[in-house]
């Protein structure tokens, strides 16, 4: 033994322990579970590399500048994607146009003006109608009163509701945005439709990333710009919101990920498309142009029984990986760039 | 007690069955061992060691933990491990019964002997050492189950047939048994801190095992609890070796037969490593520490 | 005229200028929307549903064994029995990889190789379902066609596997994300008394998240009763009340589109079927959402 004990005194004995130590015994179930989890998370892995060399190796083919610039064709040698692309991205456009604001907004106030205690503003309002108002001012005086009373009640049901909104099947607000925007706004079966289709889809998504985004930024923040005597609308503003902001962003891109690969929602909205026709990169004539989209005319080739339709198809849903791929890299790259640890 | 290295082969009887007062038998031998701390006189009240720590060190990743710690822990009494925080007494008894393996990154080197085995030894398997050398830790730590069915884990897991009598001696010895005996099917969050304590003790001698390392088990826990807790180590003392970290001196002088007292040692760069000062009885600790270090700390001028 | 330039400067007091009122207002507006997202397509579901079940009576439409709209018969059971069949096998599928994999990242894996392995998983749940439908037509069923010979083009084992594939990430991200939020010092209480990890996480950590584990199952299911478009490839366009997963059939979600893609026009029974259908799988994926979120309030606990 090896001890620093001072010279002359003798090792001390060691007490007997019950039995000798056990060596390191092999435990098969030890090992078969171990085996299992992995070869499980293995197998899904597999599964997603089948999946894209499937798509890779029966697509890259038929990938050329042309497939991208050619307009569709029922030749399946002569097909392009160039309609498909052109649609979705005006899809994109219409689609953030309208969702980025609203859900942005709603964001806002959910996170940083529906929980403020209403306290303060509730018994401003009694006073100044006590002190005599009448009138038109008087009836609006009252509406904010008992809006203030049901507020925490609308804002749960808000929350409640978003939440729930968020997991309603994509093919549900298809037929919503049929019986609305088609149906009863009178809408043409059109990329605008379908726009707007997809804005109500993901505003939901938007919402509760920009809350997320929101909550972020640390309290101090806001109160800091308060204490210097900013009213909390301004202290948001120009201190909260521009430090959400890369957050907010990210989650957008995110969000738009979803819409660019939706389909249901688009057949049911629009329709498939048979023409041959290259809508406008213009938004503002959306209303006119036919639901073309990348999904949709994934969908379309791979519907078709001959085989070649089968490879042009390949060959789209590479276009559309990718263009997933990059919109995720921008995501994570402003993620990584913006965040800031508080 | 022989004065043979070998393990004592009447030790093969359950460790309840030994009789452990001053034997006349029991050689005149050092406990301590530590660096720089000579190894003191005859110390009859204690018993022959059952770890025996041989330079000890312990890094996480680049980061040196503990250096350096030799120690003989004696047998069927209650060690105190205590020190400022950063010290080092958790991990060095984390080390004892090889919860250090399950920490990535972390390298223990040195030898720690248990009767006479080094258990850091490759060949050596964690698991059913830990089933006979258990561990309470500082957070009252119950699995989301029934209080009976948090007993008859640790059996189940160990081989023990779970019988009631078994159950209940349990939680007599944890001193449990009045408070639960008529809601063992309750769920064991249902209890209050110190009685989820007392449960996680319970748990650990339900194994039947040899040695029971104690992590700070009364720091969150209110002064009454903590008196509880404190009979109870006392009261079990005699069947198991205790070693517990404590950062509550008094703690430690009411309830330990042996006292380690471990300090921080700065190194190059600002890095600050965990070093055993000075190791002795409880009496000598409180009453002379022969370390400058261990004087100005229990007197309070340090920590 | 409402009082706007109050000379009093009283408004001012009551919670800043008028325009940022008018703001304030606005961002109020901007989140009751999503409220009326939500009337809105219970309104148009249940009127359109509605307009229906006025030709098509409600226990015709429960209980008839036929769904043939040529022919005017809405039996909905063989497209509800077909969105269960296929859930179900996805379910089979998504289980115990979902579950495998959870516990392999939350209690094996080091922590590097967990960094890398969650994103991969997550692109899975990223993915297109038009492109999971490609997938099960172009290379799932010629690869089960090999083992299982006779299998028709269209089969719900197909369909099922690739559902399954899509909701194997949700069960997993979400069962880790509960794993790991059981406490560290339950792992080594249970380590310290001897338990081996296979013990430590099935033994207590599974079931210390179980309530995460199973509302997560729960959602999943709900996300694959709601899927499209690898079902409408894959599965088919043909009603077919069977639970024999190699036959094809049609779900709820397939029936829609294939209408959709026709000109059914506004107004006709057709049209309005699928608002009945649609009806019919937003009242289940709700009542499955409900139930999850149930499930995770009242069995969860909270660890300090």
């Amino acid at each position: 033994m090896t001890t620093l004990e001072a010279p002359g005194t003798p090792p001390p004995p060691p007490a007997a322990a019950t039995r000798p130590l056990a060596r390191k015994r092999s435990r098969p179930s030890e090992q078969l579970f171990k085996w299992l989890v992995m070869g499980l998370t293995a197998i899904t892995i597999a599964m997603l590399i089948w999946l894209i060399s499937s798509v890779v190796i029966k697509g890259a083919g038929s990938l050329s500048w042309a497939f991208l610039a050619d307009k569709p064709s029922s030749n399946p040698d002569k097909a392009g994607f160039n309609s498909a692309l052109r649609g979705s991205v005006v899809l994109m456009i219409i689609t953030i146009f309208f969702a980025w604001p609203i859900g942005v907004a709603a964001a806002l106030y959910l996170e940083k003006f529906a929980t403020q205690s209403a306290e303060a503003s509730e018994r401003k309002v009694r006073e100044r109608l006590g002190s005599g108002v009448s009138g038109v001012h008087a009836g609006w005086l009252r509406v904010r009163l008992s809006w203030l009373r049901v507020r925490p009640r609308v804002v749960h049901l808000v929350d409640v509701n978003i939440s729930n909104l968020a997991a309603v099947p994509s093919i549900i607000y298809g037929l919503l945005g049929l019986a609305i925007f088609v149906g009863i706004l009178g809408i043409s079966k059109s990329l605008l439709a379908g726009g707007l289709t997809l804005a109500v889809l993901i505003l939901p998504i938007i919402i509760i990333a920009a809350r997320e985004a929101l909550r972020a930024v640390p309290i101090s923040i806001e109160q800091g710009a308060m204490a210097l005597g900013a009213t909390r609308w301004q202290a948001v503003r120009s201190q909260v919101f521009p430090a959400a902001l890369p957050g907010i962003l990210t989650g957008t891109i995110l969000a738009m990920s979803r819409a660019i690969g939706e389909t249901a929602p688009l057949i049911v909205v629009g329709g498939i498309v048979f023409g041959t026709a290259v809508p406008s990169l213009n938004p503002l004539d959306a209303g006119n142009e036919a639901l073309f989209a990348m999904p949709l005319q994934i969908y379309f080739w791979t519907d078709q029984p001959q085989a070649s339709f089968q490879a042009i198809a390949a060959a789209g849903i590479i276009v559309l990986l990718a263009t997933l791929l990059v919109m995720n890299l921008v995501a994570i790259i402003l993620r990584n760039r913006y965040s800031k640890r508080w | 007690m022989t004065t043979n290295v070998e393990p004592d082969t009447t030790a093969d009887d359950a460790p309840i069955e030994i009789q452990l007062s001053a034997g006349a038998a029991t050689p005149t031998h050092a406990v301590a061992a530590g660096q720089g701390a000579a190894a003191g006189p005859a110390q009859p009240e204690l018993g022959p060691p059952i770890f025996q720590l041989r330079d000890l060190g312990v890094w996480y990743g680049k980061n040196e933990a503990v250096r350096g710690v030799s120690m003989d822990i004696p047998k069927n009494a209650i060690t105190a491990i205590i020190g400022p925080s950063g010290c080092g007494k958790s991990t060095t008894l984390r080390c004892l019964n090889r919860m250090n393996d399950l920490v990535p990154g972390a390298r223990v080197n040195g030898e720690i002997l248990f009767g006479g085995e080094d258990l850091l030894s490759s060949d050596v398997d964690p698991v059913d050492l830990r089933g006979r050398i258990g561990m309470v830790f500082q957070k009252p730590s119950p699995f989301p189950k029934s209080i009976k069915d948090n007993i008859e884990f640790g059996m189940k897991v160990n081989g023990i047939k779970p019988t009631a009598e078994r159950v209940e001696q349990a939680l007599v010895d944890a001193a449990l048994w009045d408070e639960v005996k008529d809601r063992l099917k309750d769920e064991a969050f249902s209890l209050s801190g110190g009685q989820q304590q007392r449960l996680c003790i319970a748990r650990a001698i339900a194994v039947e095992p040899e040695v029971i390392l104690m992590d700070e088990p009364c720091s969150a826990l209110d002064p009454i609890a903590t008196l509880a807790i404190e009979d109870l180590m006392k009261n079990i003392a005699e069947r198991f070796t205790l070693v517990v970290v404590t950062h509550n001196m008094q703690q430690a002088a009411r309830i330990s037969d042996q006292v380690a007292f471990m300090t921080v040692e700065g190194k190059a760069e600002g890095e600050r490593c965990g070093v055993l000062a000075e190791v002795g009885t409880a009496r000598e600790i409180f009453s002379a520490p022969k370390d400058p270090r261990t004087e100005a700390y229990i007197t309070g001028r340090v920590g | 005229m409402t009082p706007v330039g109050d000379p009093s400067g009283r408004r001012k007091r009551l919670g800043g200028s008028v325009g940022e009122r008018a703001m304030l207002l606005a961002l109020a507006a901007a989140a009751i929307i999503s409220i009326l997202v939500t009337v809105g397509i219970v309104v148009v579901l249940v009127g359109e549903g509605a307009t229906f079940f006025t030709e098509v009576p409600l226990k015709e439409f429960f209980t008839g064994t036929e769904w043939f709209p040529v022919e005017g018969k809405y039996g909905v059971l063989p497209l509800l029995n077909a969105s269960i069949v296929i859930a179900l096998i996805a379910a089979v599928v998504a289980v115990p990889l979902g579950l495998g994999s959870a516990i392999y990242l939350s209690e094996y894996a080091p922590e590097r190789l967990r960094r890398v392995v969650k994103p991969v998983l997550e692109v899975l749940a990223g993915m297109p379902t038009i492109v999971l439908g490609f997938f099960a037509l172009d290379a799932v069923t010629p690869a089960l066609q090999t083992v299982i010979p006779g299998l028709g083009l269209y089969n719900a084992l197909a369909a099922g596997i690739v559902v399954g594939l899509l909701i194997t990430p949700l069960i997993s991200s979400l069962s880790e994300d509960s794993m790991r939020a059981v406490p560290n010092a339950m792992r080594e209480g249970a380590f310290g008394l001897g338990a081996t990890r296979r013990v430590v996480s099935l033994k207590v950590v599974v079931p210390a998240a179980l309530s995460g584990i199973v509302a997560s199952i729960v959602l999943a299911l709900s996300r694959a009763i709601g899927e499209t478009m690898a079902v409408t490839l894959a599965a088919g366009t043909v009603p077919n009340l069977s639970w024999n997963p190699l036959e094809g059939m049609q779900t709820i979600t397939a029936y829609i589109v294939q209408v959709s893609k026709g000109e059914a026009s506004r107004g006709s029974l057709q049209y309005e079927s699928i608002f009945a259908v649609g009806l019919l799988l937003f009242v289940v994926t709700l009542a499955i959402n409900i139930i999850a979120v149930r499930i995770v309030r009242k069995y969860r606990t909270v660890y300090q």
